[in-house]
């Protein structure tokens, strides 16, 4: 299944996909409780198409409390539209209870893997589904006790919950913090991956490379998608992230594509 | 070794505020940028036509003090925009800066914002409106009173324009457009008392205003009234 | 007979800001159709068109992108340097 992220920009226009998009995801902070225009944009293309969900506001790895009201209220949107995957970055985007509207990452340590591990367990419990957690770009390190995949892989286990594999961000973090990629994706526990993100990014002046979701997907990422897509069920759904610059289609028919090739081989076999 | 909890506090606080964390995190200045970025760029947005009467100096000073002092608790990215209302009520930011206005500016912009995004009204029934029965009113709509005229173009920003602006703003129920109709202090009133009391008929409101304010009601002034509620009927104020 | 709170008359207001003559019931209600949110939004930004995507701020989607690469101190202080810098420049080639 090959899905797109359901953006106002495009919300009009998804007959233009040359590949249709099999499911659509959105952030439930963005769409719940939305009424008007919007509102009705919504229901109408979740008639036609599956919904994912992709949080920002969770904030799993802050040692603030979870916030049990909104949590709530994402639960009753899950609910509402049928949402069976709700995934959320593994990271803090509060701190003292004021949300920073960021990602912000957590420290690689034992300590922080106790500590996210029960809270994706709360969390899974009250929402009544999985929390299918993502492994995000970081541009500092705050602690490096653990391996960033060594950390993944610790959470995955203690918390029991799956991941959403973003191989562009296995990518960036390989190229931003020296480590290889391939290697990466060896090494993650791949039988817990029930998703997977992949799109583009940006390489700014100085060689730091962000996460932007604004271009073509590069080569070396298919690549790992290629090998990423052996080793799992090949009808994991497989994201198309895509935020802005969307003045051509052409580079994301050119994307969805791509990722049809790659993952038709594995569903034939 | 730190625990997580201090190292996190530590690259947040220099994230928000520009706190000089203790510990050398490589690209900190990345999240710097990006928490005050996505903050500034919503308010931006939201904000446009403020933004313009205040001056882009002004602005991002404003801006500037809201994203480092401000604990915004609001988990949805889009009404984030809204808590900068609570912010310069709270630090009496226009007073202190000489722009009165700004105030009522914030709350004409967000509710433009707040109102085309509002849930849906269940619909009415009803396709006249009688002066004789209590108003009923829908949800998607709001009355706006104000000092200064926010919600028009060119409008000079000084003190010789202070006076009494009142607004409806509505979700037209076709194109799901919100609206704007500039009304007078009298039927803001009268709007407003229908809203206060929702067991009295608006003929026995509209006759308790007039009579406050020594004014007759004959025929004319009911047919106008009836006029007036089937106008906010039309609306989706009334149901 | 029915039971019915007092009514609330909130009509100072009225009292104190009316400063209008009133010279029929049809001036007491009439209002003023002052478009859409658009139209308004045009009109005091002084453009031609409003994007529709950020007309009320569409629920902004806050993703993973990098915002525009900016620091308001930094900027401010090389912005100063390279003014500086061209004002140099400026002179020199005259």
């Amino acid at each position: 299944m090959i899905g797109i992220g359901l953006r106002r920009e495009i919300a009009h226009d998804l007959h233009r996909f040359e590949i249709q998009p099999d499911f659509l995801e959105l952030a439930p902070e963005n769409w719940m409780s939305i009424g008007g225009y919007w509102g009705k944009t919504l229901k109408e293309v979740s008639e036609s198409r599956k919904l994912t969900a992709h949080g920002l506001s969770l904030s799993i790895g802050s040692p603030d409390p979870i916030n049990w009201g909104f949590l709530k209220e994402i639960k009753s949107f899950l609910d509402e539209y049928n949402i069976d995957i709700y995934s959320e970055h593994l990271a803090f985007s509060t701190y003292d209870n004021a949300h920073l509207y960021e990602s912000l990452p957590i420290p690689f340590t034992e300590e922080a893997v106790k500590h996210v591990s029960n809270r994706i367990r709360e969390v899974q419990d009250f929402i009544e589904r999985p929390l299918i957690i993502e492994n995000i770009t970081y541009y500092t390190v705050l602690d490096s006790q653990l391996r960033e995949v060594d950390f993944l892989n610790a959470i995955l286990a203690e918390s029991n919950c799956e991941l959403l594999l973003d191989v562009n961000n296995i990518y960036v973090n390989g190229k931003n913090h020296g480590y290889d990629p391939k290697k990466f994706l060896e090494e993650i526990d791949t039988s817990r991956v029930s998703y997977v993100h992949v799109g583009g990014h940006q390489t700014l002046d100085s060689g730091l490379i962000l996460d932007t979701h604004n271009n073509l997907v590069i080569d070396p990422v298919y690549e790992l998608l290629t090998e990423l897509v052996k080793r799992i069920n090949p009808t994991t759904p497989i994201l198309l992230e895509r935020d802005s610059n969307f003045e051509s289609f052409a580079e994301l028919n050119t994307d969805m594509k791509r990722i049809k090739e790659i993952i038709s081989p594995e569903l034939v076999k | 070794m730190k625990s997580f909890i201090e190292l996190q506090k530590q690259i947040a606080e220099f994230s928000k505020k520009g706190i000089k964390p203790s510990v050398d995190f490589s690209n900190a200045n990345t999240y710097r940028k990006m928490v005050y970025d996505n903050t500034a760029n919503a308010l931006n947005t939201t904000y446009e036509m403020t933004k313009l009467a205040l001056g882009d100096d002004v602005w991002m000073s404003l801006v500037d003090e809201f994203v480092r002092n401000y604990h915004s608790d609001e988990p949805r990215y889009w009404r984030m925009p809204e808590r900068l209302i609570t912010f310069e009520e709270k630090a009496n930011w226009g007073a202190k800066h000489e722009v009165p206005w700004l105030g009522e500016s914030l709350k004409f912009e967000w509710k433009l914002t707040e109102l085309f995004h509002a849930p849906d009204d269940t619909s009415s029934d009803r396709d006249h409106i009688s002066i004789d029965q209590p108003a009923v009113f829908g949800t998607a709509w709001k009355l706006m009173s104000f000092n200064y005229p926010v919600y028009k173009p060119k409008w000079t920003k000084l003190s010789a324009d202070k006076g009494s602006y009142s607004i409806i703003l509505y979700r037209d129920a076709q194109t799901l457009e919100v609206k704007i109709e500039e009304i007078n202090p009298f039927l803001s009133v009268l709007v407003t008392t229908l809203k206060e009391n929702p067991s009295h008929s608006i003929k026995e409101i509209l006759m308790e205003i007039m009579g406050a304010n020594g004014l007759e009601v004959n025929d004319s002034v009911l047919d106008s009234t009836s006029k007036f509620c089937n106008k906010l009927l039309v609306f989706g104020v009334l149901k | 007979m029915t039971n019915k709170k007092a009514l609330i008359l909130g009509s100072s207001l009225f009292v104190a800001s009316c400063s209008f003559a009133v010279q029929s019931s049809a001036d007491l209600f009439e209002t003023t159709d002052l478009g859409t949110s658009k139209e308004v939004k045009e009109s005091i930004l002084d453009i031609n068109e409003v994007d529709d995507h950020t007309l009320n701020a569409s629920p902004l989607e806050l993703c993973c992108a990098y915002g525009n690469p900016r620091d308001l101190t930094k900027r401010t202080r090389k912005s100063k340097r390279a003014m500086r810098k061209h004002n140099r420049k400026q002179k020199h080639s005259k």
